[in-house]
């Protein structure tokens, strides 16, 4: 699976894609009890389009 | 139950459904195309009544003036292209928007957005926090409102339910200030660096606006291990 990407922890995006799509059977290892800060989300999908403070949008 | 727990809750709340969080700010194009996928995704899965969507507040730009400048005054002053640039830098969001049957214009305004998430934050409380920034969005987005006017806010606000003297009341005051902040506090926990960015079941997260399939995919993935 792959993490949120400030934790420096995570696989790789197109592994976060694969997951999305399916081409992965791994299950999240996380429980609700392991993310009481959140500090670690599974990331579903990572490239979509996305507004950052500071650059354009477009 | 921990702070960080709390700051990461929205006021309602509701278990038995799955939680869609959705940090997000009113200037974003891409949140715009993105919540409309995202409420089309629940709306072909066919799984409204099992589904909370609950919208986050995010700034881009908090340190923006409340005197609103045009896009393209945006586009040359902050980021040094002529408004031609513009145009053309606006054109595949453009297009992508007018695909979902989104009306989309250039010809908009920005500024602070601060006021628009307290109404945002005081509509969530009420229940209508999707209904009024849908509608604000798209009235915004479609050249129709100023919604840095507090008149124009009230007038979204109440055309979406809300008792128009408590949100008179709200931007008068300080109203809900403690409650953006939160929102973004939470989504610096969890790491949001731009929006749209969806938070499912308080564990899966999607990061920028995908495609209403791809959203569809991930509800009924993360439904499925409920």
């Amino acid at each position: 699976m792959a993490m949120i990407a400030s934790t420096g922890e995570g696989h790789t995006e197109a592994e976060a894609t694969d997951r999305l799509t399916g081409e992965t059977a791994a299950e999240p290892h996380t429980t609700p009890a392991d993310v009481p800060t959140i500090a670690a989300l599974i990331q579903l999908a990572l490239d979509g389009d996305t507004c950052v403070p500071g650059q354009r949008c477009d | 139950m921990t702070s960080a727990q709390t700051a990461e809750q929205a006021p309602q709340a509701d278990a038995a459904r799955l939680r869609l969080d959705v940090w997000t700010d009113l200037g974003c194009p891409w949140c715009y195309v993105g919540i409309h996928r995202l409420r089309r995704a629940v709306d072909d899965l066919g799984v409204a009544d099992r589904v909370e969507l609950v919208l986050r507040s995010f700034e881009l730009d908090p340190g923006a003036s409340a005197e609103p400048l045009t896009i393209p005054e945006i586009f040359t002053r902050k980021h040094g292209l002529t408004a031609q640039d513009a145009a053309q830098a606006e054109a595949r969001i453009q297009k992508l928007a007018h695909a979902e049957g989104l009306p989309f214009t250039t010809e908009r305004l920005h500024a602070n957005s601060f006021d628009v998430h307290r109404v945002l934050q005081l509509a969530n409380q009420h229940g209508r926090g999707v209904d009024f920034f849908e509608t604000v969005q798209q009235s915004y987005f479609a050249g129709q409102i100023n919604p840095y006017q507090h008149d124009s806010l009230i007038a979204v606000a109440v055309e979406t339910g809300l008792d128009g003297d408590m949100v008179r009341d709200v931007l008068a005051g300080h109203g809900y200030a403690d409650q953006v902040r939160e929102d973004e506090t939470a989504g610096r926990r969890l790491g949001v660096t731009g929006v749209p960015f969806v938070v499912l079941d308080q564990r899966y997260a999607i990061a920028g606006a995908q495609s209403a399939a791809a959203y569809a995919q991930a509800i009924a993935q993360v439904l499925e291990t409920r």
